[in-house]
């Protein structure tokens, strides 16, 4: 069994603020939550279960535009991938991720049979569902609280069906029609008979503008 | 694979497993660096102390684990209560204002057989927690003896805050002092009336627990219903 851990950031969306259609959380403020998610993360998580990490950003160009002070406490072993693949993105942030998993899809960036997706600005407070997925490697997914999506914050994948996902996914609907890459994935997963969790949440959030703490 | 050295350190910190303590019971094998042993005795002694305080504590917490899924812990200090209280939520928040209490626990709550793996620390005080942060589900939270340390003035600014940061359904159990008496000697005592006027939309419980037969009472629940 071969796992990759994709670690999903989003680092630099101050180029973007005047194209999103929601408020979002200033740089400074979003490197602090992911210096504080990649912590906790790797405190709960044993880096070396995995084969290979990946920390993808879609919102810089350069690996060296990624921040100093995430790069030092991430895994050497960690390739950061600057992709600035956010031509949906920044209008929708599930078409950015389905644009982002194409562009390393197309660059072979990803050969394990596992993919496991992990957003940092969560803050892990759980490694359960991690240690679940390492005894007995599957596809796992959990509802969201509204049920009406999949938490989209972390995931697990046969890379095979997260491939598979991502090439039928329309992005231009999911901007213009507003989709949720959440209930898309719903869709997929119940069509695939994924298994899906309910109830279950293994990290939070703070959010920085509206100071809520959402469970995911 | 390999890390740099620098971010083996860090990671070091959060992932130290001795894999050579074992627990029996109360007495350790082999002692950890530094005052370790000591502080993770002391764990188990609060820990112990907290559990022989009567049925009214733990029922309450019992009860609350039902409706709530996150717990907080202010003044968590080195996190002996938030180990307990991680047995029946989903995630413990633990709030403490001193950062060498942060590291202490941080360091201690890594340490093979009292891990805590559903927790997160917070290196704030009460008040500046609850402002920055709001709840939207039912949540529960415990003052383990903090508020009897503190003025009124303060007392009643963590209530007001923490009122505007929980919904309905919330629950606060105070493990502080209270009684007929409004002493201010040793620690804060405050009467049944002065919390019931400091917190119109909860509904209080108290403990009929007197520590050592004193006037002094120890104890008493809040349930936010408006």
């Amino acid at each position: 069994m071969t796992t990759t851990l994709v670690l999903r950031s989003a680092i630099n969306v101050k180029k973007y603020r005047s194209k999103l259609r929601s408020p979002v959380t200033p740089n400074s403020e979003r490197e602090m939550e992911y210096a504080q998610g990649i912590v906790k993360f790797f405190s709960l998580v044993n880096y070396q279960s995995f084969d290979f990490i990946l920390l993808v950003d879609n919102t810089i160009s350069s690996i060296h535009d990624y921040p100093q002070e995430l790069r030092k406490i991430l895994p050497e072993s960690c390739e950061i991938i600057a992709s600035n693949s956010n031509k949906f993105g920044k209008y929708n942030k599930g078409a950015g991720d389905i644009e982002t998993y194409r562009y390393l899809f197309g660059r072979d960036k990803i050969t394990t049979k596992y993919t496991v997706h992990f957003e940092p600005r969560l803050q892990l407070s759980n490694s359960q569902i991690f240690e679940r997925f390492f005894k007995s490697p599957m596809s796992l997914l959990s509802l969201s609280m509204d049920r009406a999506g999949i938490q989209t914050g972390y995931m697990f994948l046969e890379t095979s069906q997260l491939r598979k996902f991502c090439s039928l996914a329309r992005l231009i609907s999911l901007v213009i029609k507003r989709q949720s890459i959440e209930n898309h994935m719903l869709r997929f997963a119940k069509t695939k008979k994924i298994q899906i969790l309910e109830g279950y949440y293994c990290s939070f959030r703070i959010d920085p503008l509206t100071r809520n703490l959402i469970e995911y | 694979m390999k890390i740099s050295s620098m971010a083996r350190s860090i990671l070091s910190r959060f992932q130290s497993r001795d894999t050579s303590m074992k627990i029996h019971g109360n007495s350790y094998k082999r002692e950890l660096m530094g005052h370790s042993t000591v502080e993770l005795q002391m764990h188990q002694d609060l820990e112990e102390s907290f559990k022989s305080l009567g049925p009214e504590f733990r029922g309450v917490i019992e009860n609350a684990a039902k409706s709530c899924r996150v717990a907080v812990d202010i003044g968590a200090g080195t996190g002996w209560l938030s180990k307990f209280l991680s047995n029946y939520f989903t995630t413990v928040l633990s709030v403490e204002p001193s950062s060498d209490g942060v590291v202490l626990g941080k360091k201690l709550l890594t340490q093979k057989d009292i891990a805590l793996t559903n927790g997160i620390y917070f290196n704030l005080k009460g008040e500046d927690f609850f402002s920055k942060c709001t709840f939207l589900h039912p949540t529960f939270v415990i003052f383990q003896t903090v508020l009897s340390h503190l003025p009124n003035e303060q007392v009643t600014e963590v209530l007001n805050l923490s009122n505007t940061s929980l919904p309905c359904g919330s629950v606060i159990l105070f493990s502080e002092v209270y009684g007929d008496e409004h002493s201010e000697v040793m620690w804060f005592v405050r009467n049944q009336l002065w919390w019931k006027s400091r917190m119109p939309e909860w509904n209080l419980e108290f403990f009929p627990f007197s520590p050592d037969g004193r006037k002094e009472f120890k104890g008493f629940s809040a349930i936010k219903v408006r």
